[in-house]
């Protein structure tokens, strides 16, 4: 591969793959490290990966270094054991990624649960669909009657409630 | 009762964990994630947007290691050409079966690339001299029904692999012995596999150093280079070296994991 073409991928790509990675790391350097390393990874390989599957590589190839990350730093695993929900600033949701990750399945469905009672009926139905039952779009569009683009649209608006929700009840 | 700050974690936890459980999928719902994405961005704010110096930084210190690797690989493109146009000589040969007596140390490769049309043109029973090597074209062949009985008749105590792409056959198994050591070739009924494997000595070059990359299949450490056409691929196991130049990657890793041995 060219490099002008690896280098229009990382630029295309790098903002998504480094903001993946701080949701799940507790500083910018490391998540900037494991971004690199994710980068050169695709160079190494992207001979044997189908462009229109690069994106989603990218993606899969962050989240097992996330899990290097966590495997390998002793400090960070030691921090993190420490750690209380209750002490964590509102600022630093990335600290509740891995320290949480199995523990907190009841208080996540509390979370979500204030979601979904404060849409309409409607919504909350499609809300379930798609963020808990992971229906596809074209499921999602056969389930409800509607077509694609009605249904896409319908996912567009509950975006918007959703987001009113979070700021107006968290 | 969580607080509503403690809340607003766990959903931000939720929509994490949405992706991730879709990146664990054969077939990820990318727009879900791209959907969870944006309900993330909202609730961040840009908060954790790349500082644009750090990313300028970051990007070019990533281009400059593009471009490292990129000289490395034409580098060791022209060192794999050679090997290329022996594999691709190979092919060939062993369309012919051919016996190579050899004295001297050069392995079958070198001899190959050396010398592939003069073993081409000689005669079935002549034997053809070159430098100091004897060539006898062989005519004869045994034919065995499948290949766990050539491999058992023949007591060759190598691996072959048991995996082949649809509607791909192996024409020829040929043995060749160099310096005492048997190197066998397997001719399929496509170009784009070549398997053969050597003995090797620990004074033998291996690839483990060049490669462009490295993979571990079934716990074989596999090393590998990238050519223009095709991807050549050195396993060895039990001081056997195998060789394997495939078209795709995919072939690749069929190819270690269908290794099998006869027993």
């Amino acid at each position: 591969m060219e490099n002008y073409e690896l280098q229009a991928i990382t630029e295309e790509y790098y903002d998504e793959i480094y903001i993946y990675c701080r949701r799940r790391v507790r500083t910018d350097q490391i998540a900037e490290d494991i971004t690199q390393e994710v980068f050169l990874a695709l160079s190494e390989r992207f001979k044997t990966i189908g462009k229109s599957a690069v994106r989603m590589w990218l993606y899969r190839t962050a989240a097992h270094k996330v899990d290097d990350h966590y495997r390998d730093s002793y400090k960070d695993k030691e921090y993190l054991r420490d750690v209380e929900i209750e002490d964590l600033e509102e600022d630093e949701p990335a600290l509740i990624y891995d320290q949480f990750a199995e523990l907190s399945e009841e208080e996540i469905d509390e979370a979500v649960e204030v979601i979904l009672e404060n849409l309409p009926p409607d919504d909350r139905l499609l809300y379930h669909d798609r963020y808990i039952a992971k229906l596809s779009c074209k499921e999602l569009a056969k389930k409800h009657k509607l077509t694609d683009s009605v249904a896409r649209k319908r996912l567009s608006r509950l975006h918007n409630k959703v987001t009113k929700i979070i700021f107006e009840f968290f | 009762m969580a607080t509503n700050s403690k809340k607003k974690l766990l959903f931000y936890q939720h929509l994490n964990k949405i992706i991730d459980s879709e990146l664990l999928k054969d077939e990820p719902d990318m727009d879900l994630i791209d959907e969870c994405n944006a309900l993330l961005d909202e609730m961040e704010q840009g908060k954790y947007k790349p500082n644009p110096e750090a990313r300028t930084k970051n990007l070019q210190k990533i281009y400059s290691e593009f471009n490292k690797s990129q000289n490395k690989i034409i580098k060791l493109r022209k060192k794999w050409s050679k090997l290329a146009t022996a594999a691709c000589i190979i092919i060939v040969l062993i369309g012919i079966p051919t016996t190579v007596s050899a004295f001297t140390g050069m392995s079958a490769l070198d001899l190959i690339d050396k010398l592939g049309d003069k073993i081409l043109s000689c005669v079935i029973g002549e034997p053809v001299e070159y430098e100091n090597m004897t060539f006898i074209r062989n005519g004869e062949a045994t034919k065995y029904d499948s290949i766990e009985e050539c491999v058992k008749q023949e007591n060759l105590d190598i691996y072959y692999t048991s995996w082949l792409p649809e509607d791909v056959y192996i024409e020829h198994v040929n043995v060749v012995t160099v310096d005492g050591k048997e190197q066998i070739i397997f001719k399929y009924s496509t170009d784009d596999i070549t398997f053969f494997y050597k003995e090797i000595s620990k004074d033998d070059v291996k690839y483990e150093d060049s490669a462009d990359g490295h993979i571990n299949v079934n716990e074989h450490d596999v090393y590998y280079i990238e050519h223009t056409d095709c991807i050549l691929a050195e396993v060895i196991i039990e001081n056997k070296a195998y060789y394997i130049s495939v078209k795709n990657y995919d072939y690749l890793v069929n190819i270690i994991e269908g290794l099998k041995k006869v027993e």
